[in-house]
């Protein structure tokens, strides 16, 4: 490990001082989230998902086809949310709940335009 | 409360706002909400689409190319691996292997761009763009299959571009100093942002190269 | 320290308005980032919009005035129809309370210094005046004005001459505005509220501000898409709202409306959430029900962005839609109604004090109610294929939108005016002003009900001779009102010439806003306030003087 690399006085005097919020919380910077492993672990993670689904798309699987699709993409999506976008370290509640209401808001808009789709 | 961070002592009272990482980085997340929204309405035209024009879907999406297509996104998932440990590097002090891993992940965007310009230029080539005589032949799912494409994929590659741009900013701004590792909070958010134009494109995949 | 580090050097000490030194003048004004401030540059550009769309009502009133033609052609009826619409409802309404008082006075609400993204804000202001820039641009290039109503339905937007495309991507960029506006709002009540303010003891006014945040965040990019998308249909054509090659025109209106109908409740919750602030000090009493009040912000936001395909009732969407939407349309009244009574719940058994601003709170109280009831009429589907696009559903959104947040945003005028100027108005001439608005309102618009019911179609330049007495005494009404209004504007900037000087808190209200001296500082507070009582604890609260 480099000299550069070790916390300095001010800046491990920076993590106690309470005043101070340099990461918006306990965690980043003070205690750093993720590891190298981890997060090359879910890149090679992704690409298996990526691979899976290609091949999934040379199977005759009729309706279920669209559901296997998306809940691919959605494991993906979740692996770079909670993973790389750091949600799961993520300390303020309101950030934590952005991304079911982001879901619930965009079924609703879908879901709701569906009953004329549907019917018409 | 953990969900609000003590005023920095002595800027209270100034211009300049106290340095406010967990603000900065709501304010990214609710903006990076309102940008899947905005594909959200595209997505919607795209699934009513697709439901009522099923088989031309499928017909045109063969003339895509997956090997293209699996590369991009491979590439783009790459990409935020490099952003990632761009970061990781940054808390640790290590600005310079911070600013080697955001060139790699701004070269993992030219490869994209590169790759998308390839397979638009060779659609142009066939007639299969909008308002093209060869494509208005073609069954009407088709028309909205390309037409869907092209806004998409569009729209997404401009999300890439100011991705791109404003990875870069971080990088010049490590360089110069004016990002330091106790203020990492630019970074961070472009790094969310970025992280924003991989997942879009994690949809935007499967549901325009691999309809089966 | 603190004291140094203050915006003394530049302001020096004084009110908020005070002249910069380093920058005089406009360009001091033109790149500030406090929020007074900022709420000033949007109170006058608004200001100017709507002084701007109200002319062109006042024209369009001269020209409905008898049958046949007057003033003007039937195109040119057209565009005033549309830009009338475009400046109000993206330029005035939807923005007025979340950028004119969510600037100026939610950070001395919550016991801030500023708003959670300062330079954020000053770029919202740009980005609107950009909008306005492009959606007036609109006007003068490319075939002129649009004349789609500002709705913008397709095919006719598709396929009109005029120049739809640069006044849809205005409306983009004001969704920008709006959006981002929203950010900052939702950041500002989570990161800077004062210590001891918990949600639970904010005033009113925030949670509406707050609620309407949500949904600027979440509902404005799918306008933002619908408007790119007609840019993009008209130029290259991709087909998705085109039945010639397979698209459904249907589809742009629910994409529309997905955005629009939501956009009506960012008119009018932040209204509604001044209106709780005011009903508790003018009656001189706790709210009633604060708990009911905040969560009806919610649930108006929530349901309220369910509702959307009750514009679409009639035009060609299905009966199973049909009958969700209308269902959702009634439920959505009740969070409404939960507000009112409360409200007036508040008033029995208090101490009423009639001022210019309560005045206005009364007069929303009475008009919002008269357009929510018209609003249960519409939102049944039998009734609907009877009165939707006709004089009906005009006079229900003005009661709604004009006699509800309009009179809102004069209430707040009115209130936070000693806080703004330092200086108290004429009562008596406001009070006039009020009356001539009030009356002139009702005589213009409640005709418009009438006439509706009767089958006059809205958008229309011309009409069968039978409805001429309505709309003779709507346009009367009509200059009755203007009159009251251009009353009310010269009231308040008489006021803030030579009015009276105001004392720190004259309405005696609890709220922190209150504790700042009149007028507002620049700078709200050195160290944060420490908060303990309620918004609305009036017993414990110090006398105004």
């Amino acid at each position: 490990m480099s000299k550069e690399a070790r916390p300095t006085l001010e800046e491990l005097n920076a993590c106690d001082d309470p005043e101070l919020d340099v990461h918006g919380g306990r965690r980043g910077i003070c205690h750093p989230h993720g590891s190298v492993p981890l997060y090359v672990g879910i890149w090679a993670f992704l690409v298996c998902l990526t691979l899976l689904t290609v091949t999934m798309a040379g199977w005759k699987l009729g309706a279920l086809a669209i559901v296997a699709v998306l809940a691919i993409a959605a494991t993906k999506s979740t692996l770079v949310l909670l993973g790389f976008m750091h949600l799961w370290w993520e300390d303020l509640v309101v950030i934590r709940l952005l991304v079911p209401i982001v879901l619930v808001t965009l079924a609703i808009f879908i879901g709701l335009t569906y009953t004329d789709i549907l019917y018409r | 409360m953990s969900d609000r961070p003590a005023v920095a002592k002595g800027e209270a009272a100034t211009h300049t706002p106290p340095y406010n990482p967990a603000g900065g980085r709501l304010g990214m997340w609710l903006f990076i909400c309102t940008e899947v929204l905005l594909f959200g309405g595209l997505f919607l035209l795209y699934s009513v689409y697709r439901y009522r024009y099923a088989a031309d879907f499928h017909a045109a999406s063969a003339l895509l190319d997956r090997v293209f297509g699996t590369t991009n996104t491979i590439v783009l998932i790459t990409s935020s691996l490099t952003v990632v440990l761009s970061i990781f590097e940054f808390e640790r002090g290590r600005p310079s292997r911070t600013r080697l891993y955001i060139l790699f992940t701004l070269l993992c965007g030219f490869a994209f761009l590169g790759i998308k310009g390839f397979e638009w230029a060779a659609k142009f080539e066939h007639g299969l763009y909008p308002g093209a005589a060869h494509l208005l032949s073609r069954p009407f799912g088709e028309v909205l299959y390309f037409g869907l494409y092209f806004t998409m994929t569009g729209l997404h590659a401009v999300h890439v571009i100011v991705g791109m741009a404003l990875l870069f900013t971080a990088w010049l701004r490590i360089g110069s100093g004016k990002l330091r590792r106790m203020r990492p909070a630019f970074l961070e958010n472009a790094g969310l942002f970025w992280h924003l134009v991989d997942v879009i494109w994690i949809f935007l995949f499967p549901l325009f190269y691999l309809i089966s | 320290m603190a004291e140094a580090t203050r915006n003394d050097a530049e302001y020096g000490e004084g009110p908020w308005f005070r002249p910069s030194t380093i920058k005089p003048g406009l360009a001091g004004w033109l790149t500030t980032t406090n929020h007074k401030r900022i709420g000033m540059l949007y109170l006058t550009a608004i200001g100017s919009f709507f002084t701007l769309a109200v002319i062109l009502g006042v024209l369009m009133r001269v020209e409905l005035f008898a049958p046949g033609q007057q003033i003007m052609t039937a195109r040119q009826f057209n565009a005033m129809f549309t830009l009338h619409g475009i400046l109000q409802i993206f330029l005035v309404v939807i923005p007025a309370i979340p950028t004119i008082f969510g600037n100026f006075s939610l950070p001395t609400l919550i016991g801030a210094n500023d708003m959670a993204f300062p330079r954020l804000n000053l770029f919202s202001w740009y980005l609107f005046m950009t909008g306005a820039a492009l959606a007036m641009t609109a006007v003068f290039t490319n075939g002129g004005a649009p004349d789609t109503g500002w709705t913008f339905y397709v095919p006719f937007s598709l396929k009109t001459s005029v120049n739809v495309p640069m006044a849809t991507f205005a409306v983009f960029i004001l969704g920008m505005s709006s959006i981002l506006t929203g950010v900052n709002i939702v950041s500002t009540v989570h990161m800077l509220r004062a210590p001891g303010m918990s949600f639970g003891k904010m005033p009113l006014s925030v949670w509406g501000l707050y609620s309407t945040a949500w949904v600027q965040i979440l509902a404005t990019p799918i306008i933002g898409i619908t408007m790119l998308l007609i840019v993009v249909e008209r130029l290259f054509g991709i087909g998705v709202f085109d039945p010639t090659k397979g698209g459904d025109p249907l589809l742009y209106q629910h994409l529309f409306w997905i955005y629009s109908h939501p956009a009506v409740y960012i008119m009018i919750l932040p209204a509604m959430g001044i209106m709780s602030d005011l009903f508790p000090v003018f009656s001189r009493k706790n709210i009633f029900g604060y708990k009911m009040i905040a969560f009806s912000s919610l649930a108006i936001a929530s349901v309220g962005s369910l509702v959307w395909g009750h514009h679409m009732y009639v035009n060609g969407q299905s009966d199973t839609a049909g009958i969700v939407f209308s269902l959702l349309t009634f439920l959505v009244a009740v969070p409404s109604a939960i507000k009112v009574i409360n409200w007036l719940a508040t008033m029995y058994k208090g101490s009423i004090h009639i001022e210019p601003a309560f005045l206005y709170a009364l007069s929303f109280v009475f008009l919002f109610t008269i357009g929510g009831l018209t609003g249960l009429f519409i939102g049944a589907l039998a009734v609907d294929v009877q009165v939707h696009d006709t004089y009906f559903i005009v006079g229900h959104f003005h009661y709604i939108i004009f006699g509800g947040t309009g009179m809102g945003v004069f209430a707040s005028l009115y209130y936070w005016f000693p806080k703004m100027t330092g200086k108290m108005v004429k009562k008596g001439q406001a009070v006039v002003a009020w009356l001539l608005t009030f009356v002139g309102f009702n005589v213009f618009y409640f005709p418009y009900l009438i006439m509706g019911w009767q089958g006059m179609p809205r958008r229309y330049f011309d009409y069968p001779a039978a409805f001429t007495g309505l709309q003779e005494i709507a346009s009367v009404g009509a200059f009755i009102m203007v009159a009251g209004v251009a009353l009310i504007f010269w009231n308040l900037i008489q006021g803030a010439r030579r009015g009276e000087k105001a004392p720190a808190n004259p309405w005696q209200g609890a709220t922190l806003d209150w504790t700042l001296p009149s007028p507002a500082p620049l700078e709200n507070w050195e160290t944060p306030p420490i908060v303990i009582k309620g918004p609305y604890d009036f017993d414990h609260s110090e006398e105004g003087k």
